[in-house]
């Protein structure tokens, strides 16, 4: 017996010193800007006046470096893939508990904001970034599947795919952000991979979007929210390559947003309608279809901070 | 509590430790803990059910004391019939009570009546099948004298509730699990160790092939209107391959954690698909209900004695209680008439027992006959296999009938660069199954790799290969239904 627990106990032993350099290689591999956006909820680092919010476009788009220049703070906390369910959960379970109440909130409304295929982000696989007071907080909430926030918190446990395995025996690939120029949340889309892709300008995509009126209600229940605690939001459409004016127009989500900003009086910016710019015509600042790139950041922000000027006063 | 679950991973130690450890040699503490613990583990499946599953053990118990103390044989067969009549009576109502009520309200349908049909929303409580079989062949070896009834409750109750085996088989009989639950046990190293290897292939069988598997198979059937013929014959292969990698998955892991117990189980599978004709493939597949079956139902029958009206008869009533046995639909009834169908010639041409030996034994390749054979029947076997995944009897005729249209010759629909992890892990399956057949698992390999460090390396790249390719969605063992 003795001889069987002893063999079994280094069997069990080696399981777990591999799953370790394997949690080691994972955590270190991929680099997550999204862990600095947790963090700084807690940390505190930069004083916020205006909080963005969105998706992939959001956070490659808006570089708040640019509009601190009117003289507010602020911060990109916009993921990829993030619904308003998702914000809801973040802001209701992560921010608002941890963070000072900002004036404003820019939200990078997309015309796929309610389509539950595009925004696939759920919350408990953010665990893995959550600090740790965070974390243990949500472990004790009814609300979130405990497992899935266990499981999503270690990199051995989140990244189990075969399809992972390569990458512990591979650098970091660099080719898809400038990590260099990461800065309070915004992360610039480096086209060097998106090249490989054919298709990469073909704006097709939003003919196929469907809109979840559970998605719907959560927005608006989310939007409340935020007034009720004081805070100013701003919707604004980040500009795309590849349509026309006309394409937006029959877009359902727009008109929906239209209305609920006029019925809410939220200012909506919408620079793929009324406030398109030669901007959208220029393939060179775009990294694809609905990126902008390095420069188109910079430039679409310079055109952001003149006309959130009027508004922010 | 699944075999591949957190809970029965933490489960197992815990019982393993109480077994071997605060037991130690005390038998009757041992056997304590065994039943305490089978019925923890059933308890967690439902509870209510445990009830049920203390009522039948007694039944037999019960009836096993009172068939032996008769004297008179028409007093012995009124216990027998009594027992048989419960079990079957309780198997009966809540297995196949819904359909024969429907079954009977279709009849009068078709010929103009209406009857107001009274449904229940019956559960089926687990492992019904497998306990009541168990409790049903004690009482039976105890009426043809083969069994002496045991007077210790606790032990008798250990061999039908013995948690391994509880909910999925294999089917033991008295004669095999009493005499050892009855024998003090001692821990024996090789055989902890060739446990925890069968256990590690099961796992493999389970999750990595079977699980996989499923999520195709359930994909292909459930929307088989809309598949190619090529797809179609693909969901059918997988169907194949998922039953067989989740029941043998299964078994393994039962007769593993047995083994670790030191209580050995039956074994229930032989590399089926390697049979070279139906005969074998039945002789290799569920082996411990095929030989229940021919035991208790085809032997009592006149088994292959007697003319061929007997021993058509005889098979037919063999493969529908068979295939009967597996659920209350007909398409199992279906899949039962078929394999009696496959059988027969068989049987009447004598040619039922020809292989009996290991297929292409010290050899690496199969003879061309061997190879035709096998493909032959496992051909065969897929096809029935058809019958038993779909829902309905249509459905089935409708799923056959669509694999040969012109999309026959297309490229399946289901396969794309995701398959491949799966594709390859079944390559590999069949090769480590082909070239370990003359074993009674496929890991078993201490006698291959002499070198410690060889056969550790290959443990753990298994247990990462689980990690890694498995299906971890929780999916129930397909006889757990049952």
């Amino acid at each position: 017996m003795r001889k069987f627990l002893r063999e079994f106990g280094i069997f069990l032993l080696i399981i777990l010193l591999l799953a370790a350099v394997i949690n080691y290689r994972f955590g270190k591999h991929y680099y997550n800007h999204y862990e600095l956006q947790y963090r700084e909820i807690v940390e505190h680092k930069k004083k916020i006046d205006c909080i963005i919010l969105g998706t992939s476009h959001g956070t490659h788009g808006i570089r708040p470096e640019t509009l601190d220049s009117l003289g507010l703070g602020f911060y990109n906390f916009a993921m990829n893939g993030s619904s308003p369910e998702f914000y809801w959960n973040w802001y209701t379970n992560i921010f608002a508990p941890n963070h000072p109440k900002p004036k404003y909130c820019l939200w990078a409304t997309d015309w796929f904001l309610f389509d539950t295929v595009w925004l696939w982000r759920q919350y408990e696989q953010d665990s893995e970034y959550f600090p740790d007071s965070v974390f243990y907080a949500n472990l004790k909430s009814p609300d979130f599947k405990r497992q899935s926030l266990v499981l999503n918190r270690i990199p051995f446990t989140k990244y189990k795919s075969y399809k992972d395995l390569p990458n512990l025996f591979r650098r970091y690939d660099e080719s898809q952000f400038i990590i260099s120029k990461y800065k309070d949340g915004f992360l610039p889309y480096w086209p060097q991979k998106v090249e490989k892709f054919k298709d990469r300008y073909n704006n097709k995509l939003k003919d196929y979007f469907t809109i979840s009126t559970r998605q719907q209600q959560i927005f608006e229940k989310l939007v409340q929210r935020m007034k009720d605690d004081g805070i100013q939001l701003i919707f604004v459409n980040i500009p795309e390559y590849g349509s026309q004016k006309k394409d937006y127009e029959k877009i359902t989500t727009f008109q929906y947003l239209d209305s609920f900003a006029r019925k809410n009086n939220i200012p909506f910016l919408n620079y793929n309608l009324e406030k398109r710019t030669a901007i959208s015509d220029d393939k060179e600042l775009f990294a694809d279809w609905g990126h902008l790139n390095d420069k188109g950041s910079w430039e679409f922000s310079m055109i952001l901070r003149r006309d959130l000027s009027s508004i922010m006063r | 509590m699944l075999f591949n679950s957190l809970g029965f991973a933490l489960f197992f130690p815990v019982v393993f430790i109480l077994y071997w450890f605060v037991a130690k040699n005390n038998l009757k503490a041992q056997n304590f803990i065994l039943l305490i613990s089978s019925y923890f583990f059933y308890a967690c499946w439902d509870y209510r059910f445990l009830f049920l599953l203390i009522f039948s053990t007694f039944l037999d118990y019960y009836t096993g004391l009172k068939i032996y103390e008769s004297k008179k044989r028409n007093t012995k067969k009124i216990w027998l019939l009594i027992s048989v009549v419960i079990n079957l009576g309780f198997l009966g109502f809540f297995k196949y009570y819904n359909f024969f009520v429907e079954s009977f309200a279709e009849v009068m349908n078709s010929v103009g009546f209406k009857p107001d049909i009274w449904t229940l929303h019956i559960i089926l409580p687990v492992g019904i099948s497998f306990y009541t079989f168990h409790g049903m062949s004690y009482v039976f070896d105890i009426y043809n004298d083969k069994v002496v009834p045991r007077k210790n409750f606790v032990n008798y109750s250990v061999f039908v509730s013995y948690f391994p085996l509880l909910v999925a088989g294999p089917i033991e009989r008295a004669t095999h699990l009493l005499p050892q639950v009855e024998s003090p046990r001692k821990f024996d190293y090789s055989k902890a160790v060739d446990g925890m290897r069968q256990i590690l292939w099961g796992l493999f069988k389970k999750i990595v092939i079977a699980d996989n598997c499923a999520t195709y198979v359930n994909m292909i059937f459930d929307n088989y209107q809309d598949q190619t013929g090529s797809t179609l014959v693909l969901g059918a292969l997988f169907f194949a391959f998922q039953i067989y990698g989740d029941f043998s998955g299964y078994s393994d892991i039962a007769l593993g954690s047995s083994r670790l117990l030191g209580i050995e189980l039956l074994r229930n599978f032989s590399y089926p698909y390697f049979s070279r004709d139906i005969a074998e493939f039945w002789r290799r597949w569920h082996m411990s209900l095929s030989s229940w079956f021919r035991d208790y139902l085809y032997i009592p029958l006149g088994g292959s004695k007697g003319g061929t009206w007997h021993k058509v008869r005889n098979t037919f009533i063999i493969f529908l209680v068979s295939g009967f046995w597996h659920g209350a639909n007909w398409t199992f009834i279906a899949w039962g008439a078929l394999n009696a169908i496959y059988f027969l010639p068989l049987l009447l041409s004598n040619r039922n027992r020809s292989n009996m030996d290991i297929v292409a034994q010290g050899k690496i390749f199969p003879s061309f006959r061997e190879a035709i054979g096998m493909a032959i029947t496992f051909g065969l076997t897929v096809f029935a296999w058809i019958f038993f995944r779909s829902d309905t009897v249509a459905d089935a005729i409708s799923y056959i009938g669509r694999i040969f249209s012109s999309s026959l010759l297309s490229f399946p629909g289901a396969i794309s660069s995701d398959t491949v992890p799966l594709m390859i892990c079944l390559v590999l399956f069949v090769i480590i199954e082909w070239l370990q057949r003359n074993k009674k698992y496929a890991l078993q390999i201490e006698g291959i790799f002499s070198s410690r460090l060889i056969r550790w390396n290959i443990y753990i790249a298994l247990a990462f290969l689980i990690y890694y390719v498995g299906n971890f969605g929780h999916h129930a063992f397909i006889y757990f239904q049952f």
